[in-house]
């Protein structure tokens, strides 16, 4: 009988840890998703926020030589009220195609959830915004997709 | 015997807990396929932000369709942006297109992709018993109905179109 209750502990057991490893296993892709959607969120806010700096700043990105033509910086969100570091984001502006004919602007944006040295998520938004104030077949008339995102593509999780 | 009544007792107590854990594990994973039919739906509404021509449901015809069918600059091309620049130099941004589609096929939201003469389908969310899509001229309203266990849920979507 001793042998009995002991095979039926271990098998207990062995269920048991089965069905607390399942449970940890579903609680952490629940975490991941929601990380995943909160870094989804920083990029959306890094692509907002250089859309934003161009509107305001007609010399952003800054000039520099002709071989660099790509610009990039780095912001942190913070919570509300100068509270922790919930995420981050890194811009990258590539001006090569800024003149005509092409007048777009290549603009990356990797959100991070979490710390941004360790980040938790991390998330990439791709997109064109079309800087030429004219038409491309006709300059003499104005261009109605003016600073309008022609392209914005979810490049997803890194 | 009053061993044998003990582990038919402790056997009893497990094989509930087996079977509630079970049903708690089937309603999680429909839950969660549920909640990645939302998910499905916000990325229609994404794509459908994208289109530079909307096919169905057509701008000002009014009532509601059963498939999202439109346009959309190819983002995989590698072929945009040429180098170096061709002279006379001539660009159009909105090029070149690849059409998307998402319809119900038995009982699965499925995408379809056509570039060039190649056609390809992907999955998007299961156990579907509806969608429907409403052009309300700027803006577009999705709405797909989800069985989750034994319920029914709607998840709803707005995207503003481009202009």
């Amino acid at each position: 009988m001793l042998v009995v209750a002991l095979l039926l502990s271990l098998l207990f057991l062995v269920l048991g840890m089965g069905f607390l490893t399942q449970r940890v296993t579903q609680y952490r892709g629940a975490f991941r998703a929601a990380e995943a959607v909160q870094a989804l969120a920083c990029a959306r806010a890094g692509l907002e926020d250089v859309r934003t700096k161009l509107n305001l700043d007609y010399a952003f990105p800054p000039p520099a030589a002709d071989d660099q033509p790509v610009f990039s910086y780095s912001e942190v969100i913070q919570d509300f009220g100068g509270g922790p570091i919930v995420g981050s984001y890194t811009v990258t502006i590539d001006s090569t195609y800024r003149q005509a004919p092409f007048g777009l602007l290549k603009i990356t944006v990797v959100g991070s959830a979490g710390d941004p040295q360790q980040p938790l998520a991390r998330r990439k938004l791709y997109g064109e915004l079309d800087v030429l104030p004219v038409l491309r077949t006709d300059p003499a008339l104005p261009n109605p997709d003016f600073f309008e995102f022609v392209q914005l593509v979810d490049r997803g999780g890194l | 015997m009053l061993t044998s009544f003990l582990v038919f007792m402790v056997l009893g107590v497990v094989a509930t807990l087996v079977r509630q854990y079970r049903e708690v594990s089937t309603h999680s994973r429909l839950h969660d396929a549920s909640l990645r039919s939302a998910l499905a739906l916000q990325q229609v509404a994404g794509e459908a932000k994208e289109a530079v021509t909307m096919i169905t449901p057509p701008p000002g015809a009014g009532g509601t369709y059963s498939s999202v069918e439109l346009d959309r600059i190819d983002p995989n091309d590698t072929t945009r942006f040429p180098t170096p620049i061709p002279s006379p130099a001539t660009f159009d941004p909105k090029t070149p297109l690849i059409r998307v589609q998402y319809t119900v096929d038995a009982g699965e939201l499925v995408r379809f992709v056509q570039v060039g003469a190649g056609v390809s389908r992907q999955l998007i969310a299961e156990n579907v018993l509806g969608f429907t899509a409403e052009n309300q001229g700027g803006s577009i309203h999705l709405s797909l109905r989800v069985q989750e266990d034994k319920r029914q849920k709607v998840y709803e979507a707005r995207a503003v179109l481009a202009k």
